[in-house]
């Protein structure tokens, strides 16, 4: 009998591994044994072809037609128009710019500020268990009754922003979502303040898997402060740095209810995003572009990820090699 | 698929509260409502969609109480979205031949598209056993909402009786009476006088700005544009009438449609270079901003209950520009309502648009009490007879009253309408905000306007 790569990754018995198939019964066995995998995998598959693979398909075509949601009778194919029509738009590169710019501004913030503040929830303090809860609560706030709630805030002749810009601190008041060169800079300091506390606890669990031992022995060797954390903290939380740094990146650029809720990308086009740029093409009703433009997308955030799970698997690598030397 | 819209029971939100209050003024209205007629033979269930807000879906709760006195075995249920989230989710439904909904109130913009979608029901055969009723619908309504009873099915006219509108709406000049007065200004008529006072009554310092209009990109920015552009003597195409589909919005009117925005800007609120009709109204009734040449506004600037300004916010006729093919033109607006190809309950869903509809004539089985509560619950109407009922307590009706006349159709009835008005609105946005030129914001809207009706076959 043939065996299949599939079978020979099926389990094997605690004696160890399984003797050749010899006769009827053991081929019995591990057909019944690679029926159950496929049924038990079938729900799985199922799913994802109903949920993943075949919206994907269907949106694969639809970006080679024409197909406006409003007239669904001059529907038709087009070939690569709608990919020509995004090269030459103004704003898809707007779009492309800031979002970028965007992923690369708050997830910096983000990961300096997480990191200093893990540091700072790291310490023995009175009240750190309950400092640690209060910090964690806006990542559970819905983005959309977050959004709500900061542009009233920053509603800039009677919010509250303005209120203490101009009567507690003495300053002219700001032009925060309603001008075009303040607007994005604005939506970075709410996203900011949501993510942050995220990005400092998963450090913070990663600072606090850090053997007891390790960190006695540097206090031997007087090992301390910025030396500490550069020499000792960052090489050893650095998967989980790079984990939460591709998490971060990935949500980044993905953005589109706190953008959609607080601006809808305007004033203008200065803060559209690629997400609520991409819904925008699909309120005008162009299926197709939104399609294409959809892909792009898709393609963007796969390069963003092959490049970190690369340069993680690289670095992991590196580390057990000089491990191995060692 | 009924139901797919629901809300979650129990909880206690603003949006559900307002519901609550329309419904309670309505039930209020219904103590006092003595119907001629119970229709107790008929029976069923209607959903009806529509955007949320005091001026649609509320006043339809408003009514709600009434209606259950006529139909007392007829389940009505009135589900609804924020109106920036509805216009796009009733074409998804539509497209999708969502079975969802027995009535739908939409945008006249729309119905062209919902046509080429397949998605209207002919009224007529409903209509004809109540034709005198019908006649002194046609009469009493603006000629401009005709459209949406001569929807353009294929070529050939002339067409066919898609829906019925309690609601209208037109742009006006919305001002602060006490304010001009003051500042010794009339209503500017052209504008370049607009722009004048404007700058006039300008007091930043004191939080008081001129002007506001919605902005936002998109939509918003489009019918800002439009209406200045139809001012001008412009329009969006060459010649519609005869099937000439040029786009004229690269023009000498496109121009200065957009200098006047952009001028206007200057003496603006903060919030109105990004903002929806919504932040306007609120900035109106905060007494933050004191004018608009061109909004659509809302009836309820003169609701005490929304506005201590109540009694100083006037409406009056748009500007016009200064060529001579300049004229008053405000841009017509407001929602019908349809009953989707895929709904239910016919008779019955049609029994609750005449309803709505009904006017104030009693002869003709209408009654003033109907009207009454979709003013009362904030909503905005399109008989003229019950408007003009209304106009010495709303300076709104008065406006609206004025504005009806000389009210052009809003959008070209064609499906592409609304995906220009985005397109359009888009590139004026970028021009309000100096992200563009004015010259290459109007070059833009121009080619944008062309592919889209270069997608749809019309140069073939």
């Amino acid at each position: 009998m043939t065996t299949t790569s599939g079978e020979a990754r099926l389990p094997t018995s605690a004696a160890g591994p399984a003797a050749p198939s010899k006769g009827p019964r053991a081929g019995a066995v591990a057909r019944e044994r690679r029926r159950n995998a496929y049924i038990l995998l079938a729900p799985c598959v199922v799913v994802l072809i109903v949920l993943a693979i075949y919206p994907m398909f269907f949106s694969g075509v639809l970006s080679f037609r024409v197909d406006p949601l409003y007239n669904p009778n001059v529907a038709r194919f087009i070939g690569w128009r709608n990919y020509d029509d995004l090269f030459h738009d103004f704003r898809f590169w707007q779009s492309i710019r800031l979002t970028v710019l965007w992923a690369l501004i708050v997830v910096t913030i983000q990961m300096v500020l997480g990191f200093f503040l893990a540091i700072l929830l790291d310490r023995k303090m009175r009240g750190a268990g309950l400092l640690r809860s209060l910090i964690i609560i806006p990542v559970f706030i819905s983005p959309i009754a977050m959004g709500l709630t900061w542009r009233f805030i920053f509603e800039p002749v009677a919010g509250l922003a303005n209120w203490i810009v101009s009567k507690g601190l003495g300053l002219e008041k700001y032009s925060w979502l309603s001008h075009k060169d303040t607007a994005l800079s604005t939506l970075m300091i709410v996203d900011c303040w949501q993510w942050t506390p995220f990005v400092a606890l998963i450090l913070l669990a990663g600072m606090q898997s850090i053997s007891t031992e390790i960190t006695e022995a540097a206090r031997l060797d007087r090992i301390r402060g910025t030396a500490y954390y550069t020499r000792i903290v960052i090489p050893l939380i650095r998967p989980v740095i790079l984990v939460v740094l591709l998490l971060r990146l990935v949500d980044s650029i993905r953005i589109f209810d706190l953008n959609f809720i607080m601006t809808k990308g305007g004033p203008g086009s200065s803060t559209l995003m690629a997400s609520v740029y991409d819904y925008t093409i699909f309120e005008q009703g162009h299926l197709g572009l939104m399609a294409a433009y959809g892909f792009l997308i898709l393609i963007l955030i796969n390069i963003v990820v092959a490049i970190f799970l690369n340069t993680l698997y690289r670095a992991e690598k590196a580390a057990r090699l000089a491990d191995a030397k060692n | 698929m009924k139901g797919i819209v629901h809300h979650r029971k129990g909880a206690l939100t603003r949006r559900r509260m307002m519901q609550a209050s329309a419904a309670a003024a309505g039930a209020a209205l219904a103590v006092d409502f003595v119907p001629k007629e119970v229709h107790a033979d008929v029976g069923g269930t209607i959903v009806h969609f529509a955007s949320s807000g005091k001026r649609l879906a509320n006043s339809l709760r408003a009514v709600k109480p009434l209606f259950d006195k006529v139909f007392p075995n007829v389940t009505l249920e009135v589900v609804s979205k924020p109106m920036s989230d509805a216009l796009t989710q009733i074409n998804t439904y539509m497209r999708s031949k969502s079975d969802a909904f027995d009535v739908i109130t939409q945008d006249h913009a729309q119905f062209a598209a919902l046509d080429a979608m397949g998605a209207l029901t002919d009224l007529g055969p409903y209509i004809d056993p109540s034709s005198d009723w019908f006649k002194d619908y046609e009469e009493d309504v603006p000629e401009r909402y005709r459209h949406m009873w001569n929807v353009p099915k294929g070529t050939s006219p002339p067409g066919y009786i898609a829906a019925l509108a309690p609601d209208g709406n037109a742009m006006m000049t919305f001002y602060r009476k006490d304010v001009f007065e003051k500042a010794g200004i009339k209503v500017p008529t052209t504008w370049d006088d607009a722009v004048e006072a404007a700058k006039e009554i300008h007091d930043p310092e004191h939080e008081r700005y001129a002007y506001c209009a919605a902005m936002a990109r998109s939509f918003w920015a489009g019918y800002q544009f439009f209406g200045i552009l139809r001012s001008w003597g412009g329009d969006y195409f060459a010649d519609e009438a005869n099937g000439d589909w040029t786009p004229t919005i690269d023009s000498e009117e496109g121009y200065q449609s957009l200098r006047i925005l952009t001028e206007l800007q200057k003496y603006a609120h903060p919030v109105s270079l990004n903002a929806g009709e919504d932040e306007v109204n609120r900035v109106f009734a905060q007494g933050n901003a004191l004018y608009s040449p061109l909004t659509w506004g809302t009836a309820t600037l003169n609701d005490p209950t929304y506005s201590e300004f109540h009694q100083d916010w006037h409406m009056d006729l748009t500007p016009k520009g200064t060529t001579p093919k300049s004229d008053h033109r405000a841009l017509a607006g407001g929602f019908g309502q349809f009953m989707p190809t895929w709904g239910g309950n016919r008779e019955t869903a049609f029994a609750w648009i005449k309803f709505l509809n009904s006017g104030d004539r009693t002869e003709l089985g209408g009654d003033p009490a109907i009207a009454d509560a979709i003013v009362g619950a904030g909503g905005q109407l399109s008989r003229r007879s019950t408007l003009s009922r209304w106009a010495d307590r709303k300076p709104f009706f008065n406006g609206l009253l004025k504005a009806y006349p000389v009210a052009v159709v809003n959008a070209p009835v064609i499906p592409e309408a609304y995906a220009i008005m985005g397109a359009v609105g888009e590139e004026v946005a970028d021009a309000v905000n100096e992200i563009k030129s004015i010259e290459d914001a109007l070059k833009d809207a121009n080619r944008r306007t062309q592919r889209i009706m270069e997608d749809s076959g019309y140069y073939d």
